[in-house]
């Protein structure tokens, strides 16, 4: 294996690890449930993006072609960490959680959680059903 | 020609009266005749060779390597009962032609007769125990149906049922002593069994078996105290009575006694046992004979009463007693068989069998009468007749009994006393049906016989023997002119003579007794002896068949029995009187009564374990494995104890630590039960990557896809219960509970230690050296579940599939009350599928089947496999209902997961039974290289369709599980109205 081949790989790995660090530190360190929701999905899902872009480097190097599983597990990830983020949020605000002071726009969680548009209070009873 | 076609030619005969019975009365008859008579014939044909001493066995491969042979044996024993049960069967189904009416399902009555005649068949020629026991529950069995062909009446269903209670009860008795004397050999074979008398008379277990098997024979011979269930099988049909009391299942129990005679008698034990049983059950049997007014129970306790003196001469220290035994069988067959039918004739002309209300038929039906008389005759031993022979050959031999010692005498004097009996009661039989004033239609109180009418009694007995011997000459103008000439006007019922051909059945048997009262020798000389010698397997004793022995103290006897009979009859009334005392006790409620009490006995031990509680389940069982693992842990030798080698690293401590934390955490929350489910599912996602980690990828993945199923299947299970459990388990049940998961963990893991520390041999090895050359793949766990051990396989998705029906339909009228609001009061969302969630499963629905396809494919070289793949694709569309709804996917998905089941098993099914085209043991797999061009080489094997089973039955159980499950929180659950 050549230097330049492990010298990408190595590059990857701790790119990839120090997200994933970043992402973990987040997750303890963030002040409420949707503050911290980023850490997970964001970091984390960059720091696996990193590791598997290693991997392919890897197997390339070994096998001579590329290898579409990482990239299908790329896909996964980016398809379903989004929702699960969504969904997570979703029951949040149903659960009425709390947010930390410095969130803005506070005043829309409440007809968000309705899912009613922002403004117009008008159409709000023709929605209310 | 081979014994084999005999049961065959039966077990078709079973189905031709069904098939028949639409050609009419007759032609039915004659059919139904055609196979019991094919059989007889062929072992007429056998007959010289077997009275030459010959023993015709034969054998049939079943199971050679556990020793199962199908065998079958005729010898003298086996002959005689031959034809009686085929000779009898066949009369039996002429007289009940004419016997049961238009109206009753005669093409069913034969059936079950055909096959109860196959099942004695098979008992008496069978070489084989186990064969010879499986043929004893058919005679059980058919005997059950046949008793309780009248279903409509209560007293046959209770007859039957008890008839069937006992003599299984009986069977049961007698398949433990087979099994014990068979041990003791060493085969089931009877001729092996045979010819080792005294290696089981030594052995230690001899009293078991020995009581054992007199268990099984004496229920089924009617033996006291197990003798209460032959008088109420007297509801079944006549020609059933006839015919069970008469040559067969009665008589099974005898030929059992005889069949084992050779290696279990000869014994202190023997002897004690079964002669006083058979004594008892003789005297009983007389003396309750004479006080039933009911024909047939005055028939069914004389059968149990001949049936105790056949035992009690097998139970006599002589063989001259063994060959009487046999003579009897013969010749009680014969005149029960007759009485029965007569009794039958009565019953049907006269409306009535109970002998209170008849009276004077011999002046309307004096043909019957005339052989009933020399039936009866014959019965109670009057000379001439066959009766008298044998019984003067038992009469001879308790005189020359040893077997009670000291009091051996009392033997003779009781035997004489049955004897007075047997005469009483034949005396009734005769004299309150044919004579005895005229028949009356109400119960009137017993009276003292005008003195004449005794008279014709006794010039009739010896008539009855010319009579027999030349019937149409001495009386047969007689007999039509009385007939025609009589004419009545007080009965219910137009008595007269029956149809021509219900009389021939009769009629032969009367002849057949009279014809051996006289030539006994050239009647049924040859057969007795080869019977006797196949019984005895030893020199026969020397014996006399004439009729004439001199004047000698067997003689006195029987002339005793005569007067002392006569005498018994004419003052019967003081008798009458006597009985009248005693209560009258009906078996059948005290039988009832003890099988009531049994069942709520049952019932209340049944609710003691089972209670409803789910908790008290779990630790028994979980006692139970405690108590079953803990012995051979015990017992392992500490001393060969390897040190474990493998080194462990960090991870796997930091992983093993958060398994144990979850662990704990969910016991801690078991009581929010969201949070539970949340830490044991971390348990097993633990499990499944230290599957990955050593090297088990198809467990870890396996593992993953299960916990996924699972982890929804308890949410929506968990959906439907109490959003709050309260704190109910009392501080001693947590001290028990906490004991006994204490104590099953630590024996889990001392197992998990002995895996790793024991010296062990597995067949690990042989797997991966033949994955590849023997099943054509690399994954040996694949190969092993679709090759190696496809049979396990296939029957383990029928469990899976047998076990997802039942769930569905367990759920499917189930109706549940459904939360609308969680533990805090909190309404659920309106918002019930997020249309992000619902758009990004749809679309990653194609992505997931092309991954389950891929998994699916691979599986025989890579981790994967038919049965992961059909996880992953059930996941897939799992997600599609928690998205959408079932009111969406409903109309979207139209596959009927319960026909997706059955397809699975049968195409698993059906590759298997492939191999078989290609002479191959059943799932053999086939496997070959291919060249094909762009692809390059691919690996084609019958084993992929096996898969193909296994993934369609895993996808369809488990979603036929979770959509009936789900389909419950939606518009589709039942309603009331339905």
């Amino acid at each position: 294996m050549s230097f330049t081949v492990e010298l990408i790989i190595s590059a990857f790995l701790i790119l990839g690890g120090l997200f994933v660090l970043v992402g973990s530190i987040g997750l303890i360190r963030l002040q409420d449930f949707y503050v911290r929701l980023h850490a997970p999905t964001k970091a984390t899902t960059l720091g696996l993006g990193c590791v598997l872009i290693a991997s392919i480097v890897y197997m390339y190097h070994i096998q001579g072609y590329a290898s579409i599983n990482e990239l299908l597990i790329t896909l996964f990830l980016v398809i379903t960490a989004p929702v699960t983020a969504h969904i997570l949020a979703k029951v949040a605000m149903h659960h009425r959680v709390k947010v930390m002071q410095r969130t803005r726009n506070q005043h829309l969680i409440e007809t968000a959680r309705m899912q009613l548009p922002p403004e117009n209070d008008n159409k709000k009873q023709d929605q209310d059903n | 020609m081979s014994l084999f076609w005999i049961t065959a030619i039966l077990l078709i005969g079973v189905l031709i009266p069904v098939l028949t019975e639409r050609l009419g009365r007759t032609v039915n008859t004659i059919f139904t005749m055609l196979a019991p008579a094919i059989a007889l014939a062929y072992i007429i044909s056998l007959m010289p060779a077997v009275l030459a001493g010959e023993v015709v066995t034969e054998y049939l491969e079943w199971i050679p390597s556990i020793g199962l042979t199908l065998s079958m044996r005729l010898d003298g024993l086996a002959l005689m009962f031959a034809l009686l049960i085929l000779g009898i069967g066949l009369l039996i189904i002429l007289y009940a032609r004419y016997y049961l009416s238009e109206k009753e399902a005669v093409g069913r009555f034969f059936s079950y007769l055909i096959l109860f005649m196959t099942a004695m068949l098979s008992i008496v020629l069978s070489n084989n125990v186990l064969q010879m026991w499986m043929a004893w529950e058919v005679t059980s069995i058919s005997s059950f149906l046949l008793i309780s062909f009248w279903s409509s009446k209560s007293e046959s269903r209770k007859g039957a049922r008890m008839a069937l209670t006992v003599t299984g009860a009986g069977g049961l008795a007698l398949l433990a002593g087979l099994l014990l004397v068979s041990d003791m050999v060493g085969s089931y074979e009877l001729s092996v069994i045979l010819a080792s008398g005294d290696l089981i008379r030594e052995h230690a277990l001899y009293p078991v078996a020995l009581i054992l098997i007199l268990l099984g024979a004496f229920t089924k011979s009617a033996q006291f105290p197990f003798h209460f269930w032959l008088p109420h099988a007297m509801a079944a049909p006549t020609p059933v009575s006839a015919y069970l009391h008469s040559a067969t299942m009665v008589k099974a129990g005898i030929f059992l006694l005889a069949r084992m005679y050779p290696v279990l008698s000869g014994t202190e034990m023997w002897f004690l046992i079964v002669s006083m049983t058979g004594l008892i059950t003789m005297l009983l049997g007389a003396y309750i004979a004479l006080f039933k007014h009911d024909l047939k129970g005055l028939l069914a306790y004389s059968t149990i009463s001949h049936l105790g003196l056949i035992t009690l001469l097998l139970g006599l220290d002589t063989k001259l007693a063994a060959v009487a035994a046999l003579f009897h069988i013969m010749n009680h067959a014969i005149f029960k068989a007759s009485l029965f039918m007569a009794a039958g004739i009565i019953d049907h002309e006269s409306g009535t069998r109970d002998m209170r209300k008849l009276g004077g038929l011999w002046h309307f039906m004096p043909y019957t009468a005339t052989l009933a008389m020399v039936a009866a005759a014959s019965m109670a031993g009057v000379p001439l007749l066959n009766g008298f022979l044998s019984k003067e050959m038992f009469l001879a031999e308790t005189l020359h009994s040893s077997a009670l010692g000291f009091i051996s005498w009392m033997i003779p004097v009781l035997a004489t006393l049955a004897a007075i009996f047997a005469v009483a009661y034949s005396l009734r039989f005769i004299h309150d049906v044919f004579f005895n004033g005229e028949p009356k239609e109400l119960v009137k109180t017993p009276h003292e016989p005008p003195r004449y009418m005794k008279v014709p009694i006794e010039i009739l007995v010896v008539l009855c023997v010319l009579i027999g011997i030349f019937p149409n000459f001495m009386i047969g103008g007689l007999l039509e002119a009385a007939s025609s000439s009589v004419l009545m006007s007080e009965l219910p019922y137009y008595i007269h003579e029956p149809p021509r051909y219900m009389k021939v059945p009769i009629e032969i048997l009367v002849v057949l007794c009279v014809l051996i009262g006289i030539f006994p020798n050239f009647m049924i000389g040859g057969l007795l002896e080869a019977a006797s010698s196949s019984v005895l397997m030893s020199e026969l004793p020397y014996y006399s068949l004439s009729i004439w022995h001199g004047f000698n103290l067997p003689l006195l006897m029987s002339a005793i029995a005569i007067s002392g009979g006569l005498l018994v009859y004419a003052y019967r009334s003081h008798l009458y009187r006597f009985q009248a005392q005693f209560k009258e006790s009906d078996e059948k409620l005290i039988f009832e009564g003890a099988i009531q009490r049994l069942v709520a006995s049952a019932t209340r031990a049944h609710d003691g374990l089972n209670n409803g509680s789910l908790q008290r389940y779990i630790a028994a069982l979980l006692l139970l494995t405690i108590a079953i693992t803990t012995i051979p842990l015990i017992n392992i030798d500490t001393a060969a104890t390897n040190s474990p080698d493998q080194a462990v690293s960090g991870v796997e401590i930091t992983a093993a630590f958060i398994l144990c934390l979850s662990a704990i955490a969910t016991v801690i929350f078991h009581r929010k039960r969201m949070v539970a489910l949340i830490t044991i599912s971390v348990v097993g996602l633990i499990v499944s990557i230290a599957f990955a980690r050593f090297s088990a990828p198809d467990l870890a993945l396996t593992q993953l896809s299960v916990e996924v199923v699972t982890v929804i299947l308890l949410m929506l299970a968990l959906y439907f219960l109490p959003q709050k459990t309260p704190s109910e388990s009392s501080p001693s049940r947590v001290v028990r509970d906490v004991a006994i998961a204490a104590a099953l963990g630590g024996l889990v893991a001392t197992i998990n230690y002995a895996f790793i520390t024991q010296p062990l041999d597995t067949i690990s090895e042989f797997f991966l050296a033949n994955s590849k050359t023997g099943g054509g793949g690399t994954n040996a766990v694949n190969v092993i579940l679709v090759d190696f051990r496809g049979l396990d396989t296939l029957g383990e998705i029928l469990v899976l599939g047998i076990a997802a029906l039942g769930i569905f339909n367990l759920l499917a009228r189930v109706r549940l009350a459904m939360p609308s609001a969680n533990e805090n009061g909190l309404a659920w969302s309106e918002d019930r599928h997020p249309p992000i969630l619902a758009i990004i499963s749809q679309s990653l629905l194609p992505l997931a089947l092309l991954v389950s396809f891929y998994i699916f494919l691979r599986g025989h070289n890579m981790p994967g496999g038919g049965f992961i793949a059909g996880l992953i694709t059930a996941v897939a569309l799992i997600q599609q209902y928690i998205a959408h709804g079932v009111d969406w996917v409903k109309p979207r998905i139209k596959v009927d997961y319960q026909i997706l089941i059955a397809l699975g098993v049968l195409i698993a099914t059906l590759t298997g039974i492939g191999s078989w085209f290609f002479d191959r043991p059943f799932m053999t797999t086939w496997f070959d290289y291919f060249d094909i061009p762009l692809i390059g080489e691919i690996e084609l094997a019958s084993a992929l369709i096996f898969d193909l089973g296994v993934y369609l039955t895993v996808i369809g159980a488990t979603l036929l599980i979770l959509a009936s499950l789900g389909k419950l929180t939606s518009s589709h659950r039942p309603t009331p109205e339905e």
